[in-house]
């Protein structure tokens, strides 16, 4: 997956669990580990604003795109 | 839920057993196929030739006409094997509660491959073994060797490209639900 999502380094920055992040945005600890995994093929945007306003980040933090692991065919 | 797992668990008993009984009347059949009670037994009593319906046990058999004559049976039933693995698998994973899933769409695309191959080249050519077993001891000049199509082959054409266009949205459908599922 050409996206890495940096979840977990923020929620240890914050030092914040994933539940109780969970519980802040209104989603289930599945989904939200799910997407701390990797294994999540989409996000709301009403997710990711909830979750930039909960750590106090940007989705830039969020999320880092790696050149050459590109599966995407155009 | 429970009724698809309960209805599944019933099907799979039956699938299971034809997988069994099948292949035994098949190995059957050579050694039965010449007696007279097969007369009763509505669905194998006879076979149709260019010539007319033929009664199986009036037949002069011989070890090579008989072989020929199952082996045509064998290969008509090939699809109707793979079938039935497929289809225990499917409801092996209905049992499970797995209902939609890519698995079980690519099953019915599997049927339907086993459809169309059945209706386009198992069934002729189990059919003209059958012919051929059924004539080979006639006299020179009655022994026939025909490839034909017919109106159930057309039938079971129709009904692998209906399935066949069920499976593609079937997969389409569960393609979409896992990406809905990983939506955050």
């Amino acid at each position: 997956m050409p996206i890495t999502v940096h979840l977990d380094v923020l929620l240890a920055q914050r030092k914040m669990k994933l539940q109780d992040l969970a519980e802040a945005v209104g989603i289930t600890v599945q989904n939200l580990s799910i997407l701390k995994t990797g294994k999540a093929k989409a996000i709301r945007f009403s997710t990711l604003e909830s979750i930039c306003h909960h750590l106090h980040c940007q989705p830039a933090d969020l999320f880092s795109f790696e050149q050459g692991v590109c599966d995407v065919h155009p | 839920m429970k009724k698809i797992q309960k209805i599944s668990r019933y099907l799979s008993w039956i699938f299971k057993s034809l997988l069994i009984l099948l292949p035994i009347t098949l190995i059957l059949l050579p050694f039965i196929i010449h007696l007279p009670f097969m007369a009763s037994i509505c669905a194998v009593n006879q076979t149709y030739t260019p010539e007319g319906t033929l009664p199986l046990h009036s037949i002069p058999w011989t070890p090579l006409s008989k072989i020929i004559y199952v082996s045509g049976l064998f290969v008509e039933e090939l699809p109707l094997y793979g079938a039935l693995f497929i289809l225990k698998a499917l409801c092996r994973r209905y049992q499970q509660g797995e209902i939609f899933s890519l698995n079980n769409a690519l099953a019915y695309q599997y049927l339907s491959y086993l459809f169309l191959v059945s209706s386009l080249i198992t069934q002729p050519f189990g059919n003209l073994l059958r012919i051929l077993g059924a004539t080979l001891t006639n006299p020179p000049g009655h022994r026939y060797l025909t490839l034909s199509f017919g109106s159930l082959n057309l039938s079971a054409l129709i009904g692998a490209l209906l399935l066949m266009l069920l499976s593609w949205i079937m997969v389409e459908a569960s393609r979409l639900k896992e990406e809905e599922q990983l939506t955050i």
